[in-house]
Formats: structure tokens, sequence, C-alpha cells
């Protein structure tokens, strides 16, 4: 038919003007005499809390942490391309941007709050005034959210929560926290569960940092004895389950991944095209050719993936499987981008160094390859893990049967 | 962004599922004898008639290569039409063009030599002046059903210049005096032969380019022959992922699904990925290069991603359907193989990532250096 739209992979063009804004942006605020200072290896994001705040707080102002909500709760409305572009071109230059109150528990306010919560809790995302952590796994409830045995007990003007959760991201820079317990101890898991928005300094929360592997540190929150209004509640009492679900759904757009890859890649072109091997130039090197040219061809497919998801999203379809063969590809991908700069550059590959500040000696991509091949470790773990995305897409892309389980 | 296909496309794909539908790609393989072409002359003749392969858009053009390939069918479309229709095309050879159109002429696009490569560097057969005709010395081979072609588009070497100077194309008979085909036996099932061409005399009036000049305009085409291949692979991949899922959904074993198994079930997972990444590579490089981007990058990011995609779900595809799947009647070896053969057509993965080296880490976007 005529004046039907053609196949084109490009982002349209505004979407490219404001990749073009916050490009801009961030070259500026992310500039290294701004962030020099501010380095923070225990921190995920390298930088320090105050940076961070500051960062989250000009965002705000721009309408940055809002891009997707609607206008009446005070966001800008745009489409999600804007919401992936930003989180590419924050993830290309390591802005702490990603993981912002908003993008964390932003889904569950919007989805299900009541009308004070909103009243209290978007303005403050939206202006980067507020941190926020999410807090559902435990120890024994990893991918098997049936097993949360956290629990909040009914009083007389609402609940008292006890119980540990893990690997908490934020936790130490959180003001509130959104989680989830048992408010049913008898009966299925997923009729007895109920999202809860807590106070980080309530009496009671305890949040204890541990150091990972790759020396940033995750949370570990104690609620003992913690009390909460049933103003607390977050959504439907005892409906937590199906609230969490969707909330799991709603956090994958997968572009942001591709942004990480992309200034690693940009380091690895950089070192090849001035390093030696044997007293030879790298770039000379076939087999060096060769990976590189692998990495690049791998991360313009990934990248396709994600638009893919994406188009999906905008056009109102189902995108489940696609994000979750986004998820796979883009985590798995970033391991392999690792132990390919970490291989090509050798004995320098493996010296460690802190995303910002100076760069350590003689190590190479100032210490970001080795960095990398610790840090991709989680990524193919966390947000659901690959085992678990695989099953779906096997169940669900290809009508494969269930397993008996 | 759309990532749709046009009303027209999904038509034109629907039409080439019913061209080939009915066609059972592993008999055709079976009974083809030595002496035959290799295909169906009726089943060529429709499609020809049917002009789904030579449209004016690479986007078009993709999505019914997509059908080809998960039918499997042996026809001569790559080479014998897509490749020799881009090339006349590109060099504006209408009278040419409407032979092999309209099916007056069988062609064959003859550029590889015994050594395998595509670069430009590397063509050895000589065209040189004999009176006011020219004569041509050399071998070309891995032609795909070069035997039946009465129509060889010969690229020569007319001089000496280094990278893509120094080629000139002719349209040679082949039934002129010196012309002899020797059959090979592919894995592909596609009647390649080798064209050795000793003392052929050639009218200038068969020289379809300038002296010198043919390079440019065939590596365009060869761009435009490359997506139509990956997309050919792509097709017969996809088309193995569906027999491997209808076969693990059905086989049943310690009285459940093989394919319930987790083992199973992420294989098909890592096939599904495949495909995915495969198809939107073609349909990305074929959408930009119909909005006049280079084609050069784009064909080497699409094969050297489907050449190796496309070989991992076909492997996987006989790994998950077990012992049934070697047999020759089924066919699922149909697909292997011609994802196999078509892997080093027209540049094989390692020889399309030279050239994204080329560009990513020495700034040049031709010449890798020929051996």
């Amino acid at each position: 038919m005529k004046g039907e739209p053609t196949m084109d992979f490009r982002f349209r063009d505004d979407v490219e003007s404001f990749r073009a804004e916050v490009r801009a942006f961030f070259a500026s605020e992310m500039a290294p005499d701004r962030t020099n200072e501010h380095s923070d290896p225990a921190d995920l994001t390298g930088l320090d809390e105050g940076f961070e705040r500051q960062l989250h707080a000009r965002c705000g102002d721009r309408g940055y942490l809002g891009l997707t909500v609607e206008p009446s709760m005070g966001g800008l409305g745009r489409t999600i391309s804007y919401q992936a572009t930003f989180n590419f071109e924050a993830a290309a230059c390591g802005a702490p941007t990603i993981d912002t109150a908003m993008t964390l528990a932003g889904h569950p306010i919007v989805d299900y709050g009541s009308a004070a919560q909103k009243e209290f809790f978007l303005p403050r995302m939206l202006s980067g005034e507020i941190e926020m952590c999410i807090a559902y796994t435990e120890e024994a409830a990893g991918s098997d959210l049936g097993a949360i045995a956290t629990v909040a007990t009914p009083t007389d003007d609402g609940f008292v929560l006890n119980g540990t959760k893990v690997l908490v991201t934020g936790a130490h820079k959180a003001d509130w926290c959104c989680t989830v317990a048992r408010t049913r101890p008898d009966g299925k898991p997923r009729d007895g569960m109920s999202m809860f928005l807590v106070d980080m300094r309530a009496p009671g929360v305890g949040a204890v940092r541990r150091s990972t592997m790759n020396e940033w540190t995750l949370g570990e929150i104690h609620f003992a004895d913690v009390h909460v209004s049933t103003a607390a509640v977050l959504g439907e009492l005892n409906g937590g389950w199906r609230q969490l679900v969707s909330a799991v759904q709603a956090e994958r757009s997968g572009m942001f991944y591709f942004g990480f890859a992309t200034e690693v890649f940009a380091l690895l072109v950089d070192f090849v095209r001035c390093g030696t091997r044997d007293g030879r130039p790298l770039a000379g090197d076939a087999i060096v050719r060769d990976r590189v040219a692998e990495l690049h061809v791998d991360l313009q497919a990934g990248l396709r993936l994600a638009k893919r998801t994406l188009w999906m999203q905008e056009r109102g379809e189902s995108n489940t499987v696609q994000a979750s063969m986004t998820k796979v590809y883009a985590t798995e991908f970033l391991q392999r981008l690792a132990h390919t700069a970490t291989e090509i550059a050798g004995l320098a590959g493996a010296l460690h160094g802190p995303l910002f500040g100076p760069p350590p000696p003689y190590a190479a991509g100032r210490g970001r390859f080795a960095w990398e091949y610790l840090e991709r470790v989680h990524g193919t773990i966390s947000v659901g893990n690959n085992e678990l995305q695989r099953d779906g897409i096997a169940q669900f892309g290809l009508g494969l049967p269930r397993p008996r389980r | 962004m759309e990532l749709e296909y046009t009303t027209l496309q999904h038509e034109r794909r629907a039409e080439a599922r019913r061209l080939f539908g009915s066609v059972s790609a592993p008999s055709t393989l079976a009974t083809a004898g030595a002496d035959d072409p290799g295909y169906d002359d009726d089943l060529w003749a429709t499609v020809l008639r049917s002009q789904l392969f030579t449209p004016d858009s690479l986007v078009d053009l993709v999505v019914v290569c997509e059908e080809l390939g998960r039918s499997a069918v042996a026809v001569p479309a790559h080479n014998g039409l897509i490749q020799c229709d881009a090339v006349l095309r590109e060099l504006g050879a209408s009278g040419h063009r409407g032979d092999l159109l309209g099916g007056a002429h069988r062609y064959a696009l003859c550029i590889t030599e015994p050594e395998g490569s595509v670069h430009p560097d590397r063509i050895r057969l000589q065209a040189s002046r004999r009176g006011g005709d020219w004569v041509l010395d050399g071998t070309k081979c891995f032609i795909p059903y070069g035997g039946s072609a009465d129509v060889l588009l010969v690229v020569a070497r007319t001089s000496a210049d280094a990278g893509d100077g120094g080629l000139t194309l002719f349209a040679v008979d082949a039934r002129t005096s010196g012309v002899v085909t020797t059959s090979l036996d592919s894995i592909g099932g596609d009647r390649q032969g080798a064209i050795t061409f000793a003392d052929v005399r050639v009218a200038d009036a068969d020289r379809l380019t300038d002296v010198g000049a043919a390079w440019p305009a065939i590596g365009r085409a060869l761009d435009r022959g490359v997506i139509a291949l990956c997309s050919d692979m792509v097709g017969a991949a996809d088309a193995a992922l569906e027999h491997t899922v209808e076969r693990v959904a059905g086989r049943q074993q310690w009285g459940v699904p093989i394919g319930s198994f987790q083992a199973v079930q992420h294989r098909c997972a890592d096939m599904l990925i495949d495909v995915t990444l495969g198809r939107d590579a073609v349909l990305d490089a074929a959408s930009a290069i119909d909005r006049g981007e280079d084609s050069r990058l784009h064909a080497a990011l699409t094969k050297s991603l489907c050449a190796e995609a496309c070989r991992r779900v076909s492997a996987s595809a006989h790994q998950l359907n077990g012992g049934q799947g070697i047999y020759a009647d089924r066919p699922l070896h149909v697909w292997f193989r011609r994802i196999k053969s078509m892997a080093p057509m027209l540049g094989d993965a390692r020889w399309h990532r030279e050239i994204i080296a080329a560009h990513v880490l020495d700034g040049n976007d031709w010449a890798p250096a020929p051996a």
C-alpha cells in the first residue's frame, strides 16, 4: 500500500536529537575534572554518593528522571525509546543515572501506588531528591519468589516486618526501600505476599554493606521488628506476587548493556591501534583483527535485538521473549567482550583500575578490561538468570512443554 | 524505526511460500543424475515468470530469499539470477538482462578461480587483444550450476593493475570452442562447475564494461548478492529450527517429551536467538542499502554474522533430532548442506571480518591486503 512505512532500523530523528542533547549534557557533567575527585570504587557506579545525588538533581531539573512518566504525574511522557537512549548514553560514559529511584521503584509506584504514595514519592523521585532500592531477594529466595520468608505481621495500626534481604543494589545510600514480605503465613505464597515502602531510617532497619568480588558493595537489609503503618503497603494487600512479576518485566529495555559494551569496545579498539605484541603492532595481527571484527559484528547484532525489543514495546506487542533474548545475548556478549579484551591485552589486561580517577600505571584500557572481566560475571545471574530466561524463550517463544518440576 | 514488512512484502513472502511449498527438497537432491542440470526446468521457468527474485528493493528480495532457503529448493537463483541480474543492472546491460529475466538464456556469473578468493586482485584469468577480438585464458571455479548456463559472464584481467583496476567483464557463449566445464561435487547439491577457458575467442561486442573498469560495479552487485545469500541461510536455519521444535515436542522418552528437558530447551533458545540475529542483520543491511547507503560494510556485517549463526543452528538441529536426522530421506541434511556450502560463497566470514577490521581499526573502507 502506498505511504506505508518501510523497514528502517534507525531511531526517529527526534530521538536522535534527544541523544545528541543527552550526550552533550553528560560530556560536560562527566568530564574528568568533575569526576576525578569523586571516585569511589566501593559504589557500583564508581562514584561517591555526593556526586550521584547532585547529578540526579541536575537530571531532575531537565526532566531526565521521568522521561516515560505521564505528564499528569510530572514526567515528560516520552516513548520508551527516549528512556533506552538515555540509558545507552549514560552507560556509554559511566554516568550513575541508570539505577535511579524512578527506574528501580518507579513502575510499582506508578502502577500500584495510592494517591498519597504517588503524591509523596513521585515528585521526590522525579527531582532526584530521594534515592531508593528494591529489596526482594533473600538467601533462600533467588529465582524462586515463593520461598520468601520475610514476614509482615499485622498489628492494630499496621505491620511489623522481620527478615533479611540480600543482594540489594544501593542499599547503603537509599532513603527508601521497596520490599516484599509474607502477610499471610499459611496458604500459597503467591496469595499471601504484599509489597511495602519502608523508610530506611525507621527503627529496626539495618543495612550492612558487603563487598562483591569487584570491590563495590551490595547491601543486606535486616528488618528487626520494624513497625510500618498500613499506608506503607504498596498496592493490594496479599497481591504482591502479581505486582512483582509485572515489576520484574518492566525493568528490561536492554539498551544500556550495549552502552557499556560500546565504551569498552572503543577502549579495546584504542588499545589495539596503539599496542604491540612481541614488538609487532597488534593492529597488524590477523588473529587480533579477526577477534575485534567479531566483537563489532556481535555488538551491532545485539543492538538490533534491543531495538526490536523496544519497537515491540512501543507497538504494544508482548515483547517478553524478545526481551529475554536481548538480556541473554547482552550479558553473555559483555562477558565475551571482557574476556577477549583481557586476552588480547595479556598481563596488562589483568591490571584492575577504578572506573574514575587517574588511570593506574601499566594497566590496559585504564584498568577497565580487568574491571569488566570481574564485573560481567553477575549479569548472567541477576535480573532473572539466563537459565530461567532460556526456559522462557523455549516455552513462550517456541511453545516447548513446561518441564516437570 | 519500523521493523515490520510492508503489505506487499508479506504478499511476496506468501507467494514464494506457495511457489516452493509443494517441492520436496530431499527428493530433488536424491533423484538428480550426473547429467541433469541439477534442478527442475519447469520449476525454474515458474521462478523466472514469478519475477520474485528480481525486484528493485533489496528488502523485497530478501523476503523471498528466506523462503527459498526454507524450502531448500535446488535452483540457480543466487548466482544464475540474483547476482547476474545485479551485475547487469549496475552495467545497464538491458539486452542481456531481458534475456536473463525472460529465460531466453541461462546465465552464470564467473568470478572465483581455483584459489577461491573473492579479492579482485586475485583474478588471474587473462583477456588479451587479438585483432579486433579478445582471447580468454584461465579457469573459473565453484560456479553454482555452471554446467547448465549458456551465457557466462566472465570477469577477466586485462591489465596488471593492482586493487580493483584492470578487470573487464565479458559475456561468453558457453558453446564457444575452448570452453570446458568440469562438474564438482559440492555438498550444497548446487552442481558447481569449474570452467576452463583455453584460447577462447570473444568478440569485442561481447565486452560489457569499459576495459579495466568492471570492478566497482561488480563489487556493489556482489554486496547485494551477499545479503541475498544470507537471507537464504536464515531461511534454511529457521526451517531447521522449526523442524527441530516439532521433533522434540513430539518425541517421547521416559514418558515425557524430550523438549521438556532443560538441556534441549536451552539449545533451542540459542537457536532462536541465532535465527533472530541473522534475520534482523539481513533486514537492517537490506533496508540501509535500499536507502542508498554504501553496501560494503553492510554486506560484511551480515555475512560474517549469518555464516556463523546459521551454521550453529543447523548443527544444533542435527544434535537435537538424534539418529533419525541423518537419514537422506529426512530433510534436515538439506538445510545443513545448504548453509555450509553458502557460508564461503562471495567471501567467508573471515574475509568479511577482515573488511570490518579494516574499517574499525584502520579507518579503511576497502582493500584487505591481498595474500
